[in-house]
């Protein structure tokens, strides 16, 4: 006979994976890195969540005693702790995600339209008056991004600085690489590099994925971005100086709104 | 041993999986937990009368509603699964479920802000065409699941029938808590008294946790494919051909099954793989995806017959197509 009081295995089984994922998600929000996987607007969204999934968990604590008729197969956990593992070796990697959408020449067009009134009028009012040393910090990068590649010969002879991830293909020349930043929109599945391609012979000392610094002389190119024997002009780096830099507090992350 | 390229190639495609299987599941899991325990407490809390009483009789009437409800109820395409499921075992007809299982996602007040954002300052009304196109399209996918449904109850997309039923005895059992009668009537057929608020509440939690972990793992095997085609279908191979409007349109509704975009940003994205080339596939992508991808296709196929949940996609891929390529030409020729 079944004692009444014998612990529920299922039960445990639901408690324990609520209480794992609402911890999980208490993790990721404490240390900064749920910004690697959605828009912070998604935060209040994500961290309700946590609550709620915390709120199961106790659920199920008060009931462990009253066992379900059948047991939850292994099939309802197993998933839950697969995507946690995901997702926990996305967080802890340092990856750039280059040309997801950014497929063809139209991508330069996603442009003015989601700009805020400020970053417009502060867009407008540099128009023709960009500094000698153009500085792609997280405010700016990315309406500098656009009104580099809207008009790449506008900025042609600026200084520039530019920190990010260093990146190579197969299709690109042995002195040639892109320093860029993650774009998000919504969340990581809808992630883009964006950046700037630069060329200098400093980039043989670098691999994938390094975080750098570089700066140098704004030029164009006539550049296939894609590897699809399209050449378009695009902006281009002349390197005077590309180094390792701590990344420190700095997100790899430009959220455009 | 591998080849440089192809060792680079193989660590992009693996980085583009867990990218976007942690932004996926990150993004619908919340949304997935919400409509749960919506569907819980609707269960648990709104007698079935109260939610018929909702929705008018007449049958166009009532999908003209469903087609509505979804502003009150601002969840994503995840969310909706369950809560489209509670209303049909409210007793709600297939094409009122059906209404708001494709409207809903469409005419949450989110999806429309980001779409006017996204487009804003292009000259196109993208963000109305994509609402009115959208409540066109599921009004009419409801209305074919009207008549086709009327003498074949067989046919139920949201799972009241065949595999389903079977399942439904799983879940009844699996409960600890049954979920209390809202209107409970003792053998004698006296009323007793209402069961209480606590009673209620454990049992939403009840449901709300089986339902999540039943419904979670279909959910993530959706999202699991759908990264895997990210990761090794190169997105330039789906966007090789705009040329005709014909062509834009199916990319555009191929596009939208495969990534499985959450339907509040996927305006931005439209906006930068496939504007200004061609606003027949943004269209196409912008009211498709919303109604049914990849990762809502595997999470429905826990309660739907094969066939039945490959002709309801069919249909409501053929219906978006002609609608949007229909206006779009229109709004050309204009």
């Amino acid at each position: 006979m079944t004692s009444t009081r014998e612990i529920s295995g299922s039960r445990l089984a639901r408690s324990l994976t609520f209480l794992t994922i609402s911890f999980f998600i208490s993790w990721l929000a404490g240390n900064g890195k749920l910004a690697k996987i959605v828009h912070p607007r998604m935060n209040l969204w994500i961290e309700g969540a946590g609550a709620l999934f915390l709120v199961l968990a106790f659920a199920q604590m008060l009931l462990l005693s009253k066992k379900p008729r059948h047991s939850d197969p292994v099939s309802f956990f197993v998933p839950i702790a697969y995507v946690l593992a995901i997702t926990f070796i996305f967080v802890q990697s340092n990856t750039f995600s280059p040309s997801r959408f950014d497929e063809g020449d139209d991508s330069v067009a996603v442009e003015n339209a989601i700009f805020s009134k400020r970053d417009k009028i502060a867009a407008q009012a540099s128009k023709g008056a960009l500094p000698s040393t153009i500085a792609f910090d997280d405010d700016r990068y990315w309406t500098l991004y656009n009104r580099l590649y809207d008009v790449p010969s506008a900025a042609a002879g600026h200084q520039v600085v530019i920190q990010g991830f260093f990146h190579r293909t197969g299709g690109y020349p042995a002195d040639t690489a892109l320093i860029g930043r993650n774009l998000m929109w919504c969340c990581s599945a809808d992630m883009s590099g964006i950046g700037l391609v630069a060329r200098g012979q400093e980039v043989a000392g670098f691999k994938e994925s390094d975080w750098v610094e570089a700066s140098g002389r704004l030029s164009t190119i006539e550049f296939d971005m894609n590897g699809d024997g399209k050449k378009t002009t695009i902006p281009l780096i002349v390197i005077d100086s590309l180094k390792h830099v701590d990344k420190g507090a700095t997100s790899s992350i430009i959220f455009p709104f | 041993m591998l080849s440089p390229d192809t060792a680079a190639w193989l660590r992009g495609a693996s980085e583009t999986f867990t990218t976007t299987l942690a932004g996926l599941a990150f993004e619908t899991i919340p949304f997935l937990l919400m409509g749960t325990l919506l569907s819980a407490t609707i269960q648990a809390f709104v007698p079935d009368q109260a939610l018929k009483r909702l929705f008018p009789k007449n049958r166009y009437l009532s999908i003209l509603v469903a087609l509505l409800v979804g502003v009150f109820i601002p969840i994503c395409e995840c969310g909706t699964v369950p809560l489209a499921r509670r209303l049909r075992q409210k007793g709600m007809p297939l094409s009122t479920a059906v209404a708001f299982l494709l409207a809903a996602p469409l005419v949450n007040p989110m999806t429309i802000i980001s779409t006017f954002v996204a487009f804003r300052g292009t000259g196109n009304p993208v963000f109305a065409a994509r609402l009115g196109l959208g409540l066109a399209s599921a009004f009419i996918v409801a209305l074919i699941v009207e008549f086709a449904s009327r003498n074949r109850p067989s046919i139920d997309i949201l799972g009241q029938s065949g595999r389903a039923a079977k399942l439904k005895f799983t879940r009844a059992e699996g409960a600890a808590i049954p979920a209390p009668p809202l209107l409970p009537v003792s053998s004698s057929g006296i009323t007793r008294s209402r069961p209480s608020i606590a009673s209620r509440a454990a049992a939403t939690l009840e449901h709300a946790s089986y339902d999540f972990l039943d419904s979670g793992r279909y959910l993530i095997a959706g999202i699991t494919i759908a990264a895997i085609a990210r990761a090794f279908i190169p997105t330039r191979a789906i966007l090789h051909s705009l040329g005709t409007p014909l062509a834009a349109t199916g990319t555009g509704l191929l596009s939208a099954y495969i990534l499985s975009l959450c339907s509040s940003a996927d305006a931005f994205v439209a906006r930068s793989i496939f504007a200004p080339s061609s606003y027949f596939a943004v269209k196409a992508f912008l009211v498709f995806g919303p109604m049914i991808d990849l990762k809502n296709t595997i999470l429905l196929s826990r309660f739907v017959k094969p066939r039945h949940l490959i002709a309801f996609v069919g249909i409501v891929a053929l219906v978006v197509g002609a609608v949007t390529l229909s206006a779009s030409l229109l709004m050309e020729a204009l």
